[in-house]
């Protein structure tokens, strides 16, 4: 449970620096992704407090029709990162290894975070409000494909081929 | 939370507009087929025909729709022009969660347009838009032009008629999101009536949940049991195509227009046979972690040197039976090949099958002769039944219009009703 336990108090005020803390979420099996938007609504539920498929760290579309796959909309952990290096106020500050940690209390807004992200990984609310993946991990046992890890920079997708396709202990919801 | 009255967009097709209305009766039905009754009970007019401009077409979700695992069906209901009664019909996708987020509990459809137009709503927009170069053409390709002409690809449900539904056909169904319909009993024809071709819910709205513990804890907990149990593992592992070998086995199959229950070349389109050699993956309707939807490909040679086109198809028990063992057309490639074209017209697979089992019989019966049926059907001749599924969805002659109102009725007028497979409407799957 280390990286779940983390991720839940990570975010809001400030990042507590666990064991786990600079792992990073990735979606390295995306070709078993099978479109229930169930990451989603589980990044919105638990860790922003809503019933929604936007507000969320990680989002689904569909890759031109429901025909040909789906890609996750979701944050690499750029190093630097070009959202923090846009943010004026701070609110948003370079994470180590990677992202960013948020501050929610101090943005003002203005949308230059989304502006400056080149995979449009964050979601602004129609208030202006940005919503951008933490890599806490908590959507990661949501997924009944394992398509989502949170991993090690380090990690290549090419290596994460070869995970046996198994629900872990850990990762159950 | 859930509210404790029912928000209902009604729109007019004939101005564009839509006007919001906050209903009570929260707690007197349940759920998106209780509201649905409600809103018939309100705007439907029972004294006047399914088609009049001004009946009602319902899309009403129920309150657990988005806050609970599974919860991804919507309720279509309609005056259907079967019976010229009342009618609902289900369908998944992403219709369901699109709805919710675009901060309906229904939507309530009225009047004509114009001309050929699709709404498109959210929960911060509502247009209608002149769509007339899509009138005509088939269902993918209208799925095409949609994505391409609205935003929201993910997060939206596409709701569309093919040239069956714009006949005004009884078998025509709305498709969503591809993959899924409301199948059965002519809502597609509804749309068709009205002058509208597509439907796009833009699911754009995010509400906050109560700071509660125990719903969280609540929601991981069915997540888990419907994903870590065998609860739901005949709809993820072979789908509902298992039923087919079972009930082969057992003689409660229908097959060649119910001439027998039970016959060896079932195997050829068996679950296990369509997932051995046709599955390519599976999709999930949104909000539902199960995956039930299955994917088969057929591929098509075009050119002698080695071209091929490919397609992708939804199939489950139903249209496997009506076009599969209804018109015994068994190579699991073949049915798939001719659901496709089934999808194309925008027909009721079920309705469509059975209906083109009866026309079969009555061809090798002698009641009706080619110049009705213009291909001459056979069973198990499925490139036939290509060409006679798409006479259906065209209303190609007299015959075939006729049998697009029913089979009952088709057989009232040609004979053979001791033969017409129909329970009111074209029967399922089951002896």
């Amino acid at each position: 449970m280390g990286a779940l336990a983390v991720g839940a108090v990570a975010y809001g005020s400030f990042l507590r620096f666990g064991e786990d803390a600079m792992k990073i979420l990735h979606a390295p099996r995306m070709e078993r992704c099978i479109g229930c938007h169930a990451c989603s609504l589980a990044c919105a539920r638990l860790v922003h407090k809503n019933l929604s498929w936007d507000t969320a760290g990680i989002r689904i579309s569909s890759s031109g029709g429901l025909s040909t796959g789906f890609e996750a909309r979701t944050c690499l952990a750029c190093l630097p990162a070009p959202c923090a290096a846009a943010c004026p106020t701070g609110a948003y500050s370079q994470r180590k290894g990677g992202g960013v940690v948020v501050k929610k209390n101090l943005c003002i807004r203005c949308g230059a975070c989304a502006a400056a992200c080149p995979v449009d990984a964050v979601f602004l609310d129609e208030t202006g409000e940005p919503f951008v993946c933490i890599h806490c991990g908590r959507c990661v046992a949501f997924c009944p494909h394992d398509c989502l890890e949170l991993m090690e920079r380090a990690g290549t997708e090419e290596g994460d081929r070869n995970v046996e396709d198994s629900k872990s202990e850990e990762g159950a919801p | 939370m859930i509210r404790d009255h029912f928000r209902i967009l009604l729109v007019d097709l004939g101005s564009g507009r839509g006007v919001i209305e906050l209903l009570d009766g929260r707690n007197e039905v349940a759920g998106g087929s209780g509201l649905a009754a409600l809103l018939f009970d309100k705007y439907g007019l029972a004294d006047r025909p399914w088609d009049d401009p001004a009946q009602p077409l319902i899309f009403a979700i129920g309150p657990l729709t988005g806050y609970f695992p599974l919860m991804s069906k919507t309720v279509c209901a309609f005056k259907s022009p079967y019976h010229d009664q009342y009618a609902e019909s289900h369908a998944g996708g992403r219709s369901a969660l699109s709805l919710r987020f675009a901060d309906y509990d229904a939507l309530v459809i009225r009047g004509r347009a114009s001309t050929p137009s699709c709404l498109s709503i959210g929960s911060r927009h509502l247009d209608l838009r002149d769509v007339h170069f899509l009138w005509g053409m088939d269902l993918f390709k209208t799925g095409k032009m949609l994505r391409r002409m609205y935003k929201g690809s993910g997060h939206r449900s596409i709701w569309r008629i093919g040239p069956a539904g714009e006949n005004r056909s009884a078998m025509a169904c709305i498709n969503v999101d591809t993959y899924r319909h409301f199948g059965r009993l002519g809502c597609g024809a509804v749309m068709g009536a009205k002058n509208l071709k597509g439907i796009v819910v833009l699911g754009d709205g995010s509400f906050p949940l109560p700071q509660v513990k125990v719903y969280p804890k609540l929601f991981s907990e069915v997540h888990r049991k419907m994903t870590d149990t065998d609860m739901m593992e005949k709809y993820h592992n072979y789908g509902t195509t298992i039923n087919m070998a079972v009930l082969n086995g057992i003689h409660a199959l229908p097959i060649r227009n119910l001439q027998t229950t039970t016959d060896p070349g079932i195997e050829g389109i068996s679950g296990e046979t369509l997932a051995r050699d046709t599955l390519l993956r599976n999709v999930a309707c949104a909000g539902c972690p199960v995956g039930c939807i299955h994917l088969g490909f057929v591929r098509e040679r075009f050119r002698e040197e080695n071209r091929y086109l490919y397609r992708q198809v939804s199939y489950d028990h139903e249209p496997v039976f009506a076009v599969g063992a209804m018109l015994h057309v068994t190579d699991a490639f073949e049915v798939l090949a001719l659901l496709d074209v089934v999808e194309r017209q925008g027909l009721d697979a079920i309705s469509a099958g059975v209906a083109l089992a009866w026309a079969t019989e009555a061809l090798e019966k002698g009641i009706v002769t080619t110049a009705e049926t213009m291909v001459p059907l056979k069973f198990g001749d499925g490139k036939n039944y290509q060409a006679a599924v798409q006479h259906l969805g065209a209303a190609s002659n007299d015959f075939y219009r006729t049998l697009a109102r029913g089979t009952s009725k088709a057989a009232r007028r040609y004979g053979g009703e001791e033969f017409a497979c129909v329970l009111g409407q074209e029967m399922a799957g089951y002896a």
